[in-house]
């Protein structure tokens, strides 16, 4: 099970020092098989694994976004940019393809490879001897800084990729915002994630960087329905499913170049939320605000949380007032269907803010066909809402999460790079 | 906050709530209808506690439905309640008399029979005395009158920070400078709740593409930005005769509603005010290089006591400690503030010890904890 990149017969730069990192390249040949061998996704299928231990590595699209699907997320996730440092475009293919492999082998768990005397294990053992997928989704994208003038691959952009601009409320810092790559890690467990972006790291040292990354936690129902933010309001009720999800997140379109064809936009948004001037704020103004119910999640109008909105029914706002974020986020109009977008977002926790205040807050991450016409559209809607005291977006990035890897010849990046 | 519905005569339909017992709570379901509030309610005698009350909208039309105490203070309310919709709340009520009272938009105001509720059951949450627009607008107007005063000590300052750039002074403008910033906090202005015309006076460059290289930042931190990261006496005279500018245009338009002339946003002062400067001074986030935290929360703490003052004689009736207990919270705040002064000047942020950091962030949070109250017990309902 190895993921072979044509061609690829040079040890780079980021392999140097790791002999556990070459388990990539075609050439690379003894302990970087046997990592492969010993836990490829062959044998972790016919270890038949639990239900939900393991989703599939291999597809049309890449996991992680509607596999499985927010509503059934995983519990825990890490959001990882990183700048890449290698020199050419066969040396970035070269890291895309390790990539692949430390991917597969994550996700499809089993025994990690024994290496012998002669060096470090090939695993950290976070996970233990056995070191169980839990349920890992590996995602990767690529900024629109990967298409500069390094690589050559200015052409090949896909159309609707950019720097996240900065939107009127955002007080980005650059230390948190932006990277060449993106790695969406989720698994049921935060030491699955743990785990996974070490290994990662490792393998691919010498060639990417990490430029900032923010692990996340998702809340269970409480008691039902869509987890919580850490405002204490249920988040992702009103996310599309089904068919309807898949036709709004993946790229089809003939405009795109046609290597980005199964991929979608991703938009990461690390956002501070004031927890502690938000539990002083009355119940009725964060209900209007929001415009749910906190307790049920139920819209204002409405009686319990999967009740729609009924906006033409109240045009002045006197029920859901007509800046609250459901309001313009989701208008509910024929004109802004196609706006919207699928979100997968996990709350986070950090440390102490300069004033002593917790520094908590909301990962937003969401999916979709066409960035333009679909988050930054909303995003412009929602400029100024009465939320924004409350909120602070200090980072994240725009990122092209690459089509699935098909099979064990393919690696993340193939068309792109081929 | 609140927003007040129409009322008017009309017929029609209506909506409803309910009360029904749930695991150790008593529940009661109630219906509001066009032209009855609540007849379930019932005007038997029952036991005081924890109740769970269902409110259900037999109406056509929206409105706000509030459960009022015997001498009409409110203890619990729906704000909005849409046509056909169901809304639960969990509410404890002490023994004495309750009634409901609809607000649905577009009908005469009905109300329940009153109910009376028997037993100890300690004490309830405290009832919210109703306040009329026209109560705050005393107060308000001597908001007003002391913003102006704060205002024109504003513009004396820029005229002299312009005279100090145009003599080439950086020394003297950049101390200067921490006047008039401290003379903007003192207005009260925080939170953008000058409207654009206040961020053009201290916006900081959050949201604008570049940050701070950006032309559209504009105003006091645009110069403090300049002042100390080496920019030049003429380049910075510009940013100074702007701001000169922007200053006279909030004075000349003070008592319009996006400024200070909406009453109803008074008492959103006196707890916003230094809820502005936990987030943007004590957080470090507005430092575009004067290091002027310190001295911007002490001024915050100043005006914010100026507004309690403004509104003392509205709380005193509704939480008769509250002012006493905040005014000493803000007493221990700034002299904790005080605390860092070296030599009579202030001092960075940086600079202070832990000890005295985390002084400083427990008295503001403390006050912060006793002014959130203030928007609540002083907030225009429906029916007011």
């Amino acid at each position: 099970m190895r993921h072979a990149k044509p061609g690829a017969v040079s040890r780079r730069n980021f392999l140097k020092g790791t002999a556990t990192g070459a388990v990539g390249t075609a050439a690379a040949g003894g302990a970087a098989a046997a990592i492969m061998s010993a836990s490829g996704a062959a044998s972790a299928t016919a270890s038949a694994p639990p239900k939900g231990s393991s989703y599939p590595f291999y597809g049309a699209h890449q996991s992680g976004i509607l596999t499985p699907p927010p509503d059934r997320k995983q519990a825990a996730s890490c959001v990882a940019a990183f700048d890449v440092t290698v020199g050419s475009r066969s040396e970035l293919a070269d890291l895309m393809a390790t990539l692949t492999g430390t991917a597969a082998t994550l996700t499809a768990g089993g025994p990690p490879a024994y290496l012998g005397l002669g060096q470090p294990p090939s695993d950290s053992d976070v996970l233990g001897p056995s070191m169980p997928a839990d349920g890992l989704t590996v995602t990767v994208g690529v900024g629109a800084t990967l298409f500069d003038s390094r690589f050559g691959l200015s052409a090949a952009k896909p159309r609707r990729l950019t720097d996240m601009p900065t939107f009127p409320d955002d007080a980005l810092e650059d230390a948190w915002t932006g990277g060449d790559l993106s790695l969406q890690l989720c698994a049921h467990h935060p030491d699955a994630v743990h785990h996974a972006l070490r290994l990662v790291m490792k393998h691919a040292r010498g060639g990417m960087q990490l430029r900032w990354k923010m692990q996340g936690y998702a809340s269970p129902p409480r008691p039902a329905g869509a987890g919580r933010n850490l405002l204490g309001f249920k988040d992702g009720t009103a996310n599309p499913t089904g068919s309807l999800a898949s036709s709004l997140a993946w790229v089809t379109s003939p405009a795109e170049p046609a290597w980005a064809v199964g991929g979608s936009y991703q938009v990461v948004r690390l956002i501070r939320m004031l927890v502690e001037f938000w539990d002083r704020v009355s119940i009725t103004e964060q209900e209007n605000m929001f415009g749910r119910r906190r307790d049920s999640g139920a819209p204002l109008d409405g009686t319990v949380e999967s009740d729609i909105p009924d906006y033409p029914a109240d045009p002045t706002g006197a029920v859901i007032p007509l800046d609250s974020h459901i309001r313009l986020a989701n208008p509910r109009t024929a004109a802004t269907a196609s706006q919207r977008m699928l979100r997968r977002s996990y709350n986070y926790d950090l440390g102490v803010d300069a004033n002593g205040d917790m520094q908590a807050g909301h990962v937003f991450v969401a999916y979709q066909q066409d960035v333009a016409r679909q988050f930054a559209t909303v995003q412009a809607r929602l400029a100024g809402e009465p939320l924004v005291d409350y909120v602070q977006p200090f980072g994240g990035g725009y990122f092209f999460v690459l089509p699935g890897v098909k099979d064990a010849s393919d690696w993340y990046g193939k068309g792109l790079l081929s | 906050m609140a927003s007040v519905l129409a009322m008017a005569a009309g017929g029609g339909a209506g909506a409803v709530i309910v009360a029904l017992p749930a695991s150790g709570s008593v529940s009661s379901a109630v219906t509001v209808t066009n032209t009855t509030c609540a007849s379930q309610w019932g005007t038997a005698s029952t036991a005081a506690g924890t109740r769970t009350l269902t409110i259900t909208s037999g109406a056509t039309v929206p409105g706000e439905v509030n459960l009022d105490n015997a001498s009409g203070g409110v203890v619990a309310e729906v704000e909005s309640l849409g046509p056909g919709a169901s809304v639960q709340m969990t509410v404890t009520l002490s023994s004495g008399t309750y009634q409901f009272a609809c607000y649905l938009t577009g009908q005469a105001v009905t109300r329940s029979a009153p109910r009376t509720l028997v037993g100890s059951s300690g004490p309830g949450p405290i009832a919210v005395t109703p306040l009329t627009l026209g109560q705050l607008a005393g107060p308000d107007g001597q908001y007003q009158a002391y913003a102006a005063g704060e205002l024109s000590a504003l513009a004396g300052k820029v005229t002299q920070i312009r005279a100090d750039l145009s003599n080439g002074d950086l020394a003297t403008a950049r101390s200067d400078w921490l006047q008039a910033q401290m003379d903007w906090e003192l207005v009260g202005a925080s939170y953008d709740s000058f409207g654009p015309l206040g961020q053009a006076v201290d916006g900081l460059p959050t949201g604008l593409p570049g940050g701070a290289s950006n032309p559209r930042f504009t105003g006091l931190h645009r110069l403090e930005y300049g002042l100390w990261h080496g920019q030049s006496a003429s380049s910075l005279l510009t940013v100074a005769t702007r701001l000169a500018a922007d200053v006279s245009r909030v004075q000349a338009n003070l008592t319009s509603p996006g400024l200070a002339g909406d009453a109803a946003n008074l008492p959103v002062r006196a707890h916003e005010i230094l809820e502005d400067a936990l987030r943007d001074h004590l957080s470090l986030a507005d430092d575009e290089g004067g290091g002027a935290g310190y001295p911007e929360t002490y001024a915050d703490a100043q005006v914010t006591r100026v507004v309690l003052g403004e509104l003392a004689p509205l709380i005193a009736t509704r939480a008769p400690s509250l002012v006493a207990t905040a005014s000493a919270q803000l007493t221990a705040l700034q002299n904790a503030l005080s605390a860092t002064l070296d030599n009579f000047q202030w001092q960075r942020p940086s600079s202070a010890t832990r000890a005295q950091r985390e002084t400083i962030d427990a008295d503001t949070g403390a006050a912060l904890e006793t002014l959130s109250i203030v928007p609540d017990i002083l907030e225009v309902r429906a029916g007011s």
